[in-house]
């Protein structure tokens, strides 16, 4: 059934991860990332590698999840390190087969590259799962404000109210479609079998009530947005005011020490 | 053998939550040609699962449904077959429009069951006729209705079907009291003039005492009552205990009777009400 789809990866878990500001989490985020491309010697990403599988732990989120993403993109992490082990051509020769040459220096870079990418990987997911949909939301229109300040003074709200009103009809919508469909069925209407050209034909009496019933569905929110005194961004307050609490400062205070420690391995490290 | 017979249905959702829920348990009921049946329950109570059940639209995780004897689920590939039988008009079905023209639209069903022109010009036009609507429709575009054409629209895309089982879901709801009175009425002229078995599924208690024969009576996905509509609305205490409740005149009577008067009478309609009422004050039994 479709409403099966779970939209968002959001895990439910009371971990600390999960208690952040989502503003930080994503800024740390953009940190881990730069760090990650920044270090460049095996020992550098053999500690962040291990920093930041302790960080999942912590996050108390099933760590099966995260497998699911890495084998998701295996493909990639397998050619990326194909292709260095082919294209790398020092330290001494490992393996002779044909006109297959891998050295040393190949196997190295094959398995650095493939460490940086899963530990990419992983850390964005945990931002994900450990961060509802309308909290990412909130934190980066409450990241771009500064934003008003050259200009774009409702931009920045309007995007972020766009994206919160599409989060939250995204599953309205799946269940709209699960009815259309369901009485297009009675109707006889084969949705599932024919050719190529059958199927997109076939899917019309889905997509024009669901289109028609989008667009109600846009004219009767404006109206109760409107009728509850809505306009705009501006001396609008939250419900749910983001603050910096205790817990928040932690997190930078360890990172910060993570990346100068990863700064200094990757320095003297042989 | 019945027309339409459901033995021991059971069904359940799985949820994204993973808790699986039983939606429908052990329902077992049968319709004839000619009756038409009200399904009354709770929100949630597990009617509309049920209706989709009946049609084929979902498959039982036990028991079956058996149409004119035949399991509709015997053979997969032919349920198609058994939808254009048992016609099922799903709750607001005006959201299902989608031609540019009410004819294509009446006209949908008829040609996924691969009529000839002729066959399907015929249908059209007696759905539109049976819904009250005059051939000047036709050509009409759906969206530019109102409401209460819309919904009539709808259920003449499903009576084109020429189904011998017609299943409505709430056929009524957000409808004026012209609107009801109009729906109410096609459906029992459809069954009046094809002989079709009707099962409505419908929370207002007037609308069930003025049509329907027998009442199934759902909670929590299980039949509690299965019976003429005058022994179901006797048993008030169950009624209230599933979140249901009498005709608004069946309770004036019971008034009536905890003060004495009209003691062997009951009505469920207003109708009835009325001709009671008017024969007892022309007999003089209200008369304090």
């Amino acid at each position: 059934m479709l409403k099966d789809i779970t939209f968002g990866q959001y895990v439910e878990a009371d971990s600390i991860i999960h208690k952040l500001d989502p503003r930080i989490k994503i800024l740390l985020l953009i940190a881990y990332i730069v760090f990650i491309f920044i270090v460049n010697n095996l020992f550098s990403i053999a500690f962040a590698s291990v920093f930041i599988l302790a960080v999942t732990i912590l996050s108390k989120v099933p760590v099966k999840l995260f497998a699911k993403n890495i084998k998701a993109i295996l493909p990639i992490i397998i050619f990326t390190a194909i292709l260095n082990a082919l294209y790398v051509g020092q330290g001494a020769l490992v393996i002779h087969f044909w006109v297959i040459n891998i050295y040393e220096g190949g196997i190295y870079r094959a398995v650095f590259m493939s460490l940086r990418i899963i530990l990419l990987i992983i850390i964005s997911a945990l931002l994900t799962y450990t961060s509802t949909p309308t909290a990412l939301t909130d934190a980066i229109e409450s990241l771009l404000s500064p934003l008003q300040y050259i200009g774009l003074k409702n931009a920045v709200h309007i995007m972020a109210l766009m994206m919160t009103i599409a989060l939250r009809f995204i599953p309205t919508l799946i269940e709209e479609t699960d009815k259309i469909m369901s009485s297009q069925k009675a109707r006889g209407a084969s949705l599932d079998s024919g050719s190529f050209k059958q199927k997109v034909k076939a899917l019309l009496p889905v997509l024009i009530p669901l289109l028609s019933a989008s667009i109600r569905r846009a004219y009767e929110l404006a109206d109760a947005m409107e009728s509850r005194c809505y306009n705009g961004g501006e001396g609008r307050v939250r419900m749910k005011q983001m603050t910096l609490t205790l817990k928040d400062y932690i997190a930078i205070i360890v990172s910060v020490v993570f990346f100068a420690a990863l700064i200094i391995l990757n320095t003297f490290a042989v | 053998m019945s027309l339409l017979a459901a033995e021991n249905l059971s069904f359940s959702y799985n949820s994204a939550a993973k808790i699986k829920k039983m939606a429908v348990k052990d329902i077992s009921f049968s319709v004839e040609s000619g009756e038409i049946i009200g399904v009354i329950g709770h929100t949630g109570s597990g009617k509309s699962t049920l209706m989709q059940l009946l049609n084929g639209l979902l498959k039982p995780e036990s028991g079956a449904v058996y149409f004119e004897g035949q399991n509709i689920w015997d053979n997969p590939k032919e349920i198609s077959k058994f939808r254009f039988q048992i016609g099922l008009v799903f709750q607001y079905p005006e959201y299902q429009l989608f031609e540019e023209t009410v004819y294509k639209d009446i006209a949908f069903a008829p040609q996924n069951m691969k009529l000839s022109q002729e066959e399907i010009d015929n249908r059209v036009n007696s759905a539109l006729n049976s819904v009250g609507l005059n051939y000047e429709f036709a050509e009409k575009s759906p969206f530019d209705l109102s409401g209460g054409e819309k919904r009539r629209v709808a259920i003449a895309g499903i009576l084109a079907m020429h189904p011998k089982v017609l299943i409505l879901d709430e056929p009524t709801a957000g409808l004026d009291p012209k609107g009801r009175a109009t729906v109410l009425n096609m459906i029992r002229d459809y069954k009046e003039n094809t002989g079709a078995a009707i099962i409505i599924v419908s929370h207002s208690m007037e609308d069930v005492a003025a049509l329907c024969e027998k009442l199934l009576v759902l909670s929590n996905g299980r039949a509690v009552m299965f019976d003429k509509t005058e022994n179901v609305f006797s048993q008030y205490e169950t009624l209230i205990n599933n979140g249901l409740d009498l005709p608004s005149v069946a309770k004036i009577f019971e008034e009536l009777h905890k003060l004495g008067y009209l003691k062997d009478k009951m009505a469920y309609t207003v109708d009835d009400a009325k001709k009671i009422i008017v024969d007892s004050i022309k007999g003089g039994a209200l008369n304090a």
